[in-house]
């Protein structure tokens, strides 16, 4: 009878402690797989979840999980509020379940609310139990919500292509740990990487716009998204736009590996694409032969040739690789300087420069971490690039 | 009342790790890198004779008084009205710290799992466990230490392996960026918990293996304790950078980040599941040692007739002594470093110092506790 007693105990405490007090079942869960986040007049902020319908994520043989062709795999809903949290509530009113945040896997942010600031976002999302904090954040230059009505034909929910896109090694990324990260340290910036709406093909007959991400689509509604460049911020606000470009070349000097592939004009009217295979960096702060703090960073890229376009260089002499890696020595070079450039501009230490400093020049720190936006455009900065041009691939020339 | 088991080394090395690590690796790594910074994991190593100095203590007693429990040591050395002092010291040592263990638990389930289960429940159910553990005895308390302390640390294990991919190691430079000052705040804060080694006073009696291998398993426990701290701020400190000091249950936000191949995501649930159990064996090795604390000092044979009712009240000071989780966060940062520390390392040495000046020591054999 005892153990009875305490076997049946056990039990319930057993069903309690397991969630089953006030648990909510699978079905009354509202998954959102993504999150937009724009600003409202008066202060106020929008927010757009794109909720998973699960009945449409079936396939019509069943047993499948590609998306159903007749129906959309998300819903999107919109509500505004005094704050944040405000505009949540009034989205739940909206909701059948409960908000479940922990599918989601993307946040986007708007222009508007980018330049006023995102640090109540960045807030929720640290706070929230339910959110990854991988969960990758992008920054448009219109409404955020409008990438989430977007639908791209080859890949359902849309939120999921955009994963995907960033997942790929093709852009820089901005979990939002990271970004919480540079809240705390307000001398120091991140790049957040911006998408663009791409909006529907022109009609038969037109240009099929080579390179572009846009595809077929008979409607104005968005019918997909590509990653562009990135927003630079510091303090947890928008100061500038990079492009692609220089977004590569601000990842050359955060000594991040980025996929990319890099046309190089050789002599000759010889035009050939490089990509690059791996990177190693090294980044350092050092103290210049005159006693002056400045920047090092040693780049030692590896590169295959994938592709020539024009000419027929003598691709099987050791010696000409070396003249493709120097010239491509010279493109990352300028790709740096490009960001370099627009960063001194600014004010911006998207580069995290101040970072270095404080790690390795900690005397010059202290004396200018206060005012750090100012002395940061008058560093040096000594750049080292060897690229090596290892391999052509299967072939070595075609006449 | 006395036991008829033996306490082997391996067990004594889980309690101590329970005891020690329990909350230490869940709670000190941001405390640490808020004073230390980059640093934080030294400020986990450099307090380790704070442990050690209990367990010396015991060492020199217990060859002058073998077999006594440290209240049953006070009794024989300073008598019976010196040793009310002493009980009392230690009740109010036990009787402040097992609510706050207890609500520290409490609160980490609430926050990441449980938020909508009413905090009185999830208390009462946490205090269930260590209620039964006791009531059965020690053994209990020692063999639920030898199976889940284990388990708890593989799932950390586990978990931090599969972190090693988000770890940014120049985020622990600077080395000593802000001086030894910072760093030394840091280590008393952690000296607090590494002093808690003076619980094992009243289990470490119960040795089946010889005085030297029980301080052995203790010491290893120790120093497994305070490696898996050192180790934990580390790993905060590399994926976190300057977040680390200002997130609650620093660990569980890293493994928010964790993620296996991109797929096996919110890994926090199960370092929860394997932590709330090692907190188990912990909040039971103090509400032991607040029991029988209790016991001798009002000279109950028995302990167990006490455990229901202070098993209450200990739920009731979780519930009702800090208002909030910011009011306890505050209690152990500003309050417990000098109250434990003082009580745990000055009870001791108030006991060993009346020994070497009364030099009075029982023959052989076991002296029941009154």
């Amino acid at each position: 009878m005892k153990t009875g007693f305490r076997l049946v105990a056990a039990l319930c405490a057993g069903l309690i402690l397991a969630g089953c007090w006030d648990g909510i079942v699978l079905t009354g869960l509202e998954l959102v797989t993504a999150a937009a986040f724009d600003a409202a007049p008066a202060g106020a902020m929008r927010v757009t979840l794109s909720i998973v319908l699960p009945a449409s994520l079936q396939s019509p043989t069943g047993g499948g999980t590609g998306a159903s062709t007749n129906s959309p795999a998300t819903a999107t809903v919109s509500a505004e509020g005094g704050t944040l949290e405000e505009a949540v509530s009034a989205l739940a009113l909206q909701l059948p379940g409960h908000i479940f945040w922990g599918h989601t896997r993307v946040i986007l942010i708007g222009a508007g609310l980018a330049t006023r600031g995102i640090a109540p976002v960045v807030d929720f999302l640290m706070r929230s139990r339910a959110t990854r904090l991988s969960t990758d954040m992008v920054v448009t230059r219109g409404l955020a919500a409008s990438v989430l009505t977007a639908s791209p034909a080859y890949r359902t929910p849309g939120s999921d292509a955009l994963f995907d896109a960033l997942r790929r090694r093709f852009v820089a990324r901005a979990p939002v740990y990271e970004v919480a990260q540079s809240l705390v340290t307000p001398t120091s910036g991140i790049l957040i990487p911006e998408v663009e709406v791409s909006q529907p093909s022109p009609p038969a007959g037109g240009p099929s716009g080579g390179g572009g991400s846009g595809t077929t689509g008979s409607s104005t509604t968005p019918t997909g998204f590509a990653v562009a460049g990135a927003g630079a911020f510091q303090g947890g606000r928008l100061r500038d736009w990079l492009t692609q470009s220089q977004v590569r070349g601000a990842l050359w000097l955060l000594g991040r590996t980025l996929e990319s592939v890099v046309r190089l004009d050789a002599p000759n009217g010889v035009v050939v694409s490089v990509k690059l295979t791996g990177a190693r960096f090294n980044r350092d702060a050092i103290r210049l032969p005159g006693g002056e703090a400045a920047i090092q960073v040693q780049v030692d890229a590896q590169d295959a040739l994938t592709q020539v376009d024009a000419g027929s260089p003598p691709l099987g002499s050791a010696k000409y690789l070396l003249l493709l890696s120097h010239l491509l020595d010279t493109r990352i070079r300028q790709q740096a300087d490009a960001a370099l450039s627009l960063a001194r501009t600014d004010g911006v230490d998207f580069l995290g420069f101040g970072r270095l400093m404080a790690e390795y020049q900690p005397v010059f720190w202290q004396r200018v971490h206060t005012d750090w936006p100012a002395t940061f455009p008058e560093v040096p900065v000594v750049l080292q690039v060897r690229s090596h041009v290892r391999t052509t691939g299967n072939l070595v020339n075609l006449p | 009342m006395r036991e008829d088991w033996g306490l082997t080394p391996y067990q004594t090395a889980m309690l101590t790790l329970a005891l020690v690590g329990g909350t230490s690796v869940i709670v000190l790594p941001s405390i640490l890198a808020a004073y230390a910074g980059q640093t934080a994991w030294l400020s986990a190593l450099l307090p380790l004779p704070a442990g050690l100095l209990p367990l010396l203590i015991w060492r020199d007693l217990d060859r002058r008084l073998p077999g006594l429990t440290l209240l049953e040591q006070a009794r024989a050395v300073l008598g019976p009205a010196g040793s009310i002092p002493v009980g009392a010291g230690l009740i109010a040592l036990f009787a402040s710290v097992c609510p706050a263990i207890l609500r520290q638990f409490a609160d980490l389930i609430s926050a990441e799992a449980l938020p909508r289960t009413p905090e009185i429940v999830v208390l009462g159910l946490m205090m269930v466990v260590p209620l039964y553990g006791v009531r059965q005895g020690p053994e209990v308390v020692a063999r639920l230490a030898e199976i889940l302390v284990p388990l708890a640390v593989g799932a950390l294990v586990i978990l931090g392996s599969a972190g090693l991919k988000d770890v940014v190691f120049n985020h622990l430079r600077p080395f000593m960026a802000q001086g030894p000052g910072p760093v030394l705040q840091g280590s008393l804060e952690a000296a607090a918990w590494y002093a808690e080694t003076a619980l094992l006073t009243l289990l470490l009696p119960f040795h089946g293996y010889g005085r030297r291998l029980a301080i052995t398993g203790a010491v290893a426990g120790l120093l497994i304790a305070a490696g898996l701290t050192a180790v934990t701020t580390a790993w905060t400190v590399a994926v976190l950078g300057p977040l680390a000091g200002r997130v609650t249950f620093p660990i569980f936000q890293v493994t928010r980040v964790t993620s296996v191949a991109k797929f096996l995501t919110h890994l926090d649930s199960m370092l929860v599941v394997a932590w709330v159990a090692a907190g188990f064996v912990k909040t039971a090795v103090w509400f032991y040692a607040l029991c029988t604390a209790v016991a001798a000092t009002v000279g109950l044979r028995d302990y167990r007739p006490l455990t229901v009712p202070l098993a209450g009240l200990v739920v009731v000071g979780a519930m009702t002594w800090w208002a909030s989780s910011a009011q306890l966060t505050g209690w152990v940062f500003h309050d417990w470093v000098f109250w434990g520390l003082s009580l745990e390392l000055g009870i001791p040495a108030a006991v060993w110092i009346g020994a070497l000046v009364r030099a009075k020591a029982p023959r052989a054999g076991r002296v029941t506790a009154p």
